[in-house]
């Protein structure tokens, strides 16, 4: 279980809100065995907190693509001012 | 086209419209750009323009109706340089050829306009505008590039709309001049290293608001084709509302600001929020009418199970044996009580047999000692022999002295 939390984190939103859709969906299909069922159910609850905390807690994140002085392409932190 | 006659003579008018429609059926005339210096420009009561057209060789007449002139920001002047496009067409009650202008632009910022149409056409021709070539943009990206100037406007307003709608999102920006001579190739240059050097799934390419010639570089023909080039989908999102550039018109998503670039780029915020809140809630009453269905099931299986239970069967068994047992139990005290009787009587029988009694009136039981045997008759004894003599309260020794025969013959 710890490692599954581990897992839903390092879910992209999209990775975890797919999953979150195709969960809720099979578990509508109500065709699993009750053990299944729960197991989805808490995978489900972290996937959704992890979706709501990337939209709560995440901080913009913007880095900067330019041209070394090699030709190669160069990515620096991007500084934004409020 | 009527035939003209060498012979026949025609009338003024005749003559007049086949000029006229000499004139309306070129199609270089009826669709020209022709530039010139503005003189005589009037405008009567009825609101129509009237004026001419020069340079050092030559002048057209021009007229431009109400409703055209109504569109312009401002009216051409006398002494105006002017790029003027338009249909050559005849007025007849007058019989002069004259330029029925319908768009009308200062020299410099004309030229520009008249380079944007062709490019526009030719671009459209060949199919860069075409819907469906247009790619949809993913629904939660999750990295956007941004082509655009490091310190313009277009950034921050990008950036904080980002940040308030979807700030997971990642975001690479490839900093370019957004104008000059330069800006074409580093835009159309930036575009390429996104494709090639990073994992968007989305650029934005902008720039804030400007003249015609500011916002140049994205009406230029290298940005267009970068934009048709990438792989990724391309939101434009330049100038104000009102600006349309030939690189909104190939970008896959057309917004009409920046601001509004980013919001076409991500998803609604609140939307999200609201649909993570409904998926937990579909995820509870899944899982609640999946437990109640189980549970349901359980105890009909439960019950199932009682019913099928082997327990019912032993009960069974139980009474049957039950059964059986008490009707032994019936029969066999019937036969005991029969028997106790009899046993009764035999017991008095057998008392009446009990050698005891007859001891006790004197009489004595005579055994051989070697055999054991009782003596009953006199051959059975030699005389020397040992007996044993029982009486009532015990026995004793004997040794037998006499000759039986005497006792025989004694009884003869």
């Amino acid at each position: 279980m710890k490692e599954t939390h581990h897992d839903i984190q390092s879910l992209s939103f999209e990775e975890a809100f797919g999953e979150l859709e195709s969960l809720v969906q099979q578990l509508e299909e109500g065709k699993l065995p009750l053990e299944e069922t729960i197991r989805l159910f808490e995978k489900g609850s972290l996937l959704a907190q992890h979706c709501q905390a990337l939209l709560d807690k995440a901080e913009l994140r913007v880095q900067q693509l330019t041209e070394g002085a090699d030709g190669e392409p160069q990515f620096t932190d991007f500084e934004v001012e409020e | 086209m009527n035939q003209l006659s060498l012979f026949a003579p025609l009338s003024v008018e005749e003559l007049t419209t086949h000029i006229k429609a000499l004139l309306e059926s070129d199609t270089t005339l009826q669709d020209v750009w022709v530039e010139g210096e503005v003189s005589n420009f009037s405008r009567p009561q009825s609101g129509h323009c009237y004026f001419s057209l020069k340079d050092a060789a030559s002048q057209i007449r021009c007229v431009m109706w109400r409703s055209t002139a109504a569109r312009l920001a401002r009216l051409p002047e006398d002494g105006q340089k002017v790029l003027v496009h338009g249909a050559v067409g005849v007025y007849e009650q007058q019989g002069v050829y004259q330029l029925y202008v319908n768009e009308v632009l200062p020299t410099g910022i004309g030229e520009l306009y008249v380079l944007f149409e062709r490019l526009k056409t030719r671009l459209r021709d060949e199919g860069l505008f075409a819907e469906e070539r247009k790619r949809p943009l993913p629904p939660y990206p999750r990295r956007i590039g941004i082509v655009t100037s490091p310190t313009g406007a277009a950034l921050r307003d990008i950036l904080h709309v980002l940040r308030r709608r979807f700030p997971c999102v990642e975001v690479t920006l490839a900093p370019t001049p957004v104008q000059g001579a330069e800006a074409p190739d580093q835009i159309a240059a930036a575009i390429g290293w996104l494709n090639e050097h990073t994992e968007c799934d989305v650029l934005i390419v902008a720039r804030g608001g400007g003249s015609l010639e500011e916002l140049q570089p994205f009406n230029d023909e290298r940005v267009a084709r970068a934009i048709h080039g990438s792989r990724i989908p391309v939101v434009s999102g330049v100038g104000h509302e009102t600006d349309l550039t030939i690189a909104d018109m190939v970008a896959d998503r057309r917004a009409p600001t920046p601001s509004a670039a980013a919001e076409v780029a991500t998803p609604e915020r609140a939307d999200l929020l609201g649909a993570i809140r409904e998926g937990r809630s579909r995820l509870a009453r899944a899982v609640a009418e999946s437990v109640q269905s189980s549970a349901e099931r359980l105890s009909y299986l439960t019950r199932a199970l009682e019913r099928a239970s082997p327990i019912h069967r032993v009960n069974y068994q139980r009474q049957q044996v039950d059964e059986r047992q008490r009707r032994m139990i019936a029969r066999c005290q019937g036969a005991f009580s029969r028997w106790n009787l009899a046993a009764g009587s035999l017991a008095k029988r057998l008392d009446s047999l009990n050698p005891d009694a007859t001891l006790a009136r004197g009489y004595s039981i005579v055994s051989l000692e070697r055999t054991e045997d009782v003596v009953s008759s006199c051959r059975q004894v030699e005389s020397g022999d040992r007996i044993a003599v029982r009486v009532s309260d015990g026995q004793f020794g004997g040794q037998v002295t006499e000759k039986p025969c005497n006792q025989e013959a004694q009884a003869k």
